[in-house]
């Protein structure tokens, strides 16, 4: 089987469109804490909203101003633009910017009089028994609202069997994260990066039909040898493999990340207790470390990071920071000591969504890499 | 020659701390006003008592619990615990330059440079070490934004001290209502473990009843401003932002009584607070500028422009009705949490923003519209287009939008709001 749409970063727009001409539904998602499951068992495409490639985000901005984070604006442009034709939206109140693309969302498709099903869940930021019994009540009111939408009812089964095809995904994304562990991989990070987002704009099943088939094809892959430094990325929201290929082009290799349209959207098996289905969705996406959005997760985040650098044994870590993304502003104070004990120099970069500013990433990536090479 | 003020030197050179200075600047105007105008007094008592009770707390044999966001601080009282706000910290140390300028840099070269500078503020004085008291716990909520809850944490493991969290629903809602009650059910455990006391329900009640009277005073004091000419001046409304942490503080009463008395007196004698007469009836979208506080005098004097409210600020908070009923208050101090200033309007999804402007809109008979935007707000500024438009719609007046830094005044001058504002008034409001 070609698996080449999985080496493809840009926005197809085909599985959307072939999607909806079945006469389903297919809803845009916003955040990495609306379970996917939830919306395949209702038989609704869930399409995680990216902004890969958007190099204008004007008009958006003047919904948003110049003081947001450009990734949110860039969602908001892309809707603006006709990149995303969908049914709707689901979002969470992933941190507050991302949570403002919903309201302007709702205000620019009332503006033009696109009908759109809008649904806002309320993600807890805290982690507690009493946390995941408020987030698995909001589960089942976008349950409800999905049932609503469809017509289709979500029963147990068809529950058990999302979970049991997002487990499969899981999986095999991690075994490709693996292949990232040996000396000398067979994928760069710009690679195993789009791979992941090729899961946002596709039906799940495709999307492990097609990983499969690449990672049968995996013994043919030439090794990559000729890298200078082992790095680790983390950091804000980053969907563009460019970013990391004008790192990788200076010769660096990513190796491992912890962003959220990364390894972090996948996580860990999801083990359900069948007697409380939506009770094992709610522990399960609170449990999992994804992001600083949480208010009491950050020691778990940190260990997480410096043990993923160990790891995967990099030699330095590249923290990129989305300009005015606050979620993703604080981590150096306790990270950079624990990464420092660990042995791992780290870097700091800002970035926009658009790839502006090229050139100077370039250099500052390279100098890094000069220094970190030395230290291997 | 400007006078220095050595005390501000001492902060500067880490020889003082925050607490020490500002309680120390409040008692020594307190003195001066009595000596000169007594009448104005008042105004000082309230700062006083606030400040020194944080400074005094473990002098006074009591606990000292740091809060920050929506939390029931009733409670806190009822430990006979006392509670410090952290954001009275930037809105006290605003207006004082190189001071404030010290923390916000401080922070800066730490962490992040574009978190709000509230946090910036609190951050960078806990980095200097200049608290100058330590507290016994450090409770927060997940809100009002990712700012906070990006310091909070960090805060939390340098005080190293317990540490209580709330999750504010998304949602205000029945549901949102027993989600808050079962969690501040578990903050009464936390409260009860740090202090190794139970919950004196007598001392509750007498903390409720407190905070009735203060809130029922602070609802008077907002309602006032619906009259026109606005009886009191924008400045006054500088406290807001503070004035939930506080409302079960005795020392709240004499103050806003004393408020509510001189602007049922201007009332009375048909006075309004702009000199000149009054003409534009200012809404602030956002929060106050707390740095440029002569900005608001000036525009009174100058144009017969005055704030009337700013949205973020504005606090007209619910009552417990049936004090013996635990349950209920536990409900009512819920909703409580889930209205106060910049919880209500920045915390959740736009609509309970616009919620809020049309009320006071339509009770406030306002004639101009202008969002004061703090940067470090950025969630806020992400709704600018829908809450002007949703203005222009309604209302039909146009909104200015003016970047600030409510806490950092290098950001822009008072001269430069002010004439902004002033201009916008006379070639778009033009009344
Ligand atoms: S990049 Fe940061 S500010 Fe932007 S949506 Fe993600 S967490 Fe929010
Ligand atoms: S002004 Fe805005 S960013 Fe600053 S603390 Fe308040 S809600 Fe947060």
């Amino acid at each position: 089987m070609d698996y080449k749409k999985l080496f493809d970063a840009n926005i197809s727009k085909e599985s959307v469109v072939a999607w909806r001409s079945a006469g389903k539904k297919a809803l845009g998602v916003v955040c990495c804490h609306v379970p996917q499951e939830i919306l395949h068992a209702a038989d609704v495409l869930p399409v995680r909203l990216r902004a890969t490639g958007c190099e204008d985000y004007n008009e958006a901005e003047v919904w948003m101003s110049s003081f947001s984070c450009s990734f949110a604006k860039s969602i908001l442009q892309y809707f603006i633009d006709g990149v995303y034709d969908l049914d709707g939206l689901v979002t969470t109140d992933g941190c507050m910017q991302a949570a403002r693309v919903y309201d302007n969302w709702k205000a620019y498709s009332k503006k033009i009089g696109k009908e759109q099903t809008l649904i806002e869940i309320g993600a807890p930021r805290m982690n507690s028994a009493t946390t995941k019994a408020y987030y698995k009540e909001e589960l089942k009111i976008l349950a409800g609202e999905l049932e609503k939408l469809t017509g289709n009812k979500l029963t147990d089964e068809k529950l058990l069997k999302s979970i049991e095809i997002y487990n499969e995904a899981r999986g095999l994304v991690k075994q490709v994260l693996e292949l990232q562990k040996a000396e000398h991989p067979v994928i760069t990070g710009a690679e195993a990066l789009t791979i992941m987002l090729a899961e946002t704009n596709m039906p799940v099943e495709e999307y492990i039909d097609l990983l499969k088939a690449f990672l049968a094809d995996v013994p043919s892959r030439k090794p990559i040898t000729d890298y200078r430094a082992r790095l680790m990325i983390i950091g804000s929201a980053l969907d563009n493999p460019a970013y990391i290929k004008a790192i990788e082009d200076k010769g660096g290799l990513v190796v491992a990340d912890t962003l959220c349209f990364g390894s972090m959207t996948f996580g860990d098996e999801f083990k359900v207790d069948k007697s409380d289905i939506f009770g094992s969705i709610a522990s399960y996406y609170l449990d999992r470390i994804v992001c600083p959005r949480m208010i009491d997760n950050r020691d778990a985040l940190h260990k997480l990071i410096v043990n993923r650098a160990l790891d995967y044994k990099v030699d330095g870590l590249l923290y990129v920071k989305m300009q005015n993304c606050e979620c993703w502003g604080g981590e150096n104070t306790y990270l950079e000591p624990a990464l420092k004990d660990a042995g791992v120099p780290i870097l700091y970069l800002e970035r926009e969504e658009k790839l502006a500013n090229i050139g100077q990433l370039e250099i500052r990536a390279e100098a890094f890499i000069e220094m970190v090479e030395k230290e291997v | 020659m400007a006078k220095v003020d050595t005390e501000i030197l001492k902060v500067m050179s880490g020889e003082l701390s925050t607490t020490d200075y500002i309680a120390g600047q409040c008692e020594g105007k307190l003195a001066h006003t009595l000596e000169k105008d007594p009448d104005s007094a008042w105004i000082y008592d309230l700062q006083v008592a606030q400040w020194g009770q944080i400074r005094d707390a473990h002098k006074n044999g009591k606990k000292l619990i740091a809060f920050g966001g929506p939390m029931p601080v009733d409670i806190i009282y009822a430990f006979d615990c006392q509670p410090y706000y952290l954001d009275q910290l930037p809105l006290s140390t605003a207006p004082k330059g190189d001071m404030n300028s010290k923390f916000v840099d401080l922070c800066e070269s730490k962490t992040n440079q574009s978190m709000c500078s509230i946090d910036k503020v609190e951050m960078g004085a806990l980095l200097a070490d200049q608290y100058g008291v330590v507290p016994d716990a450090f409770v927060y909520s997940t809100v009002p934004c990712d700012s906070s809850r990006i310091a909070y944490p960090i805060m939390s493991k340098m005080w190293g001290c317990p540490t209580f969290n709330i999750d504010l629903p998304f949602r205000r809602d029945e549901r949102g209502v027993a989600y808050l009650v079962q969690q501040t059910k578990e903050f009464i455990t936390f409260m009860e473990e740090l202090t190794g006391k139970k919950l004196d329900m007598d001392k509750l009640k007498a903390s409720m009843e407190i905070a009735n009277r203060t809130n029922e005073l602070i609802g008077k004091i907002a309602d006032l401003r619906k009259h026109t000419p606005c009886p009191l001046p924008g400045m006054l409304l500088v406290t807001n932002a503070c004035m939930s942490g506080m409302a079960a503080d005795p020392a709240m009463i004499p103050f806003l009584e004393k408020e509510l008395e001189m602007g049922e007196m201007m009332i009375a004698m048909e006075m309004g607070a702009c000199m000149n007469g009054e003409k534009y009836r200012m809404l602030f979208l956002q929060n106050m500028l707390w740095t440029q506080l002569k900005a608001y005098t000036y525009l009174e004097r100058e144009y017969g422009a005055i704030c009337i409210m700013d949205v973020l600020g504005h606090y007209h908070p619910d009552i417990y009705e049936h004090i013996d009923n635990f349950e209920d208050c536990l409900k009512v101090m819920a909703v409580k949490m889930m209205n106060l200033p910049m919880i209500h309007g920045a915390a959740g999804p736009v609509d309970y923003y616009c919620d809020r402007i049309k009320y006071l809109m339509d009770e406030f008979n306002i004639n101009a519209s202008v969002f004061l935007g703090h940067v470090g707000c950025k969630h806020t500024w992400a709704s600018t287009k829908i809450l002007s438009d949703y203005i222009q719609q309604n209302y039909g007046m146009p909104t200015l939008l003016i970047d600030v830094d409510c806490i950092d005044g290098r950001y822009k001058t008072a001269e430069e709001v002010q004439d902004a504002i002033g201009e916008y008034l006379t070639t778009v409001v033009k009344l």
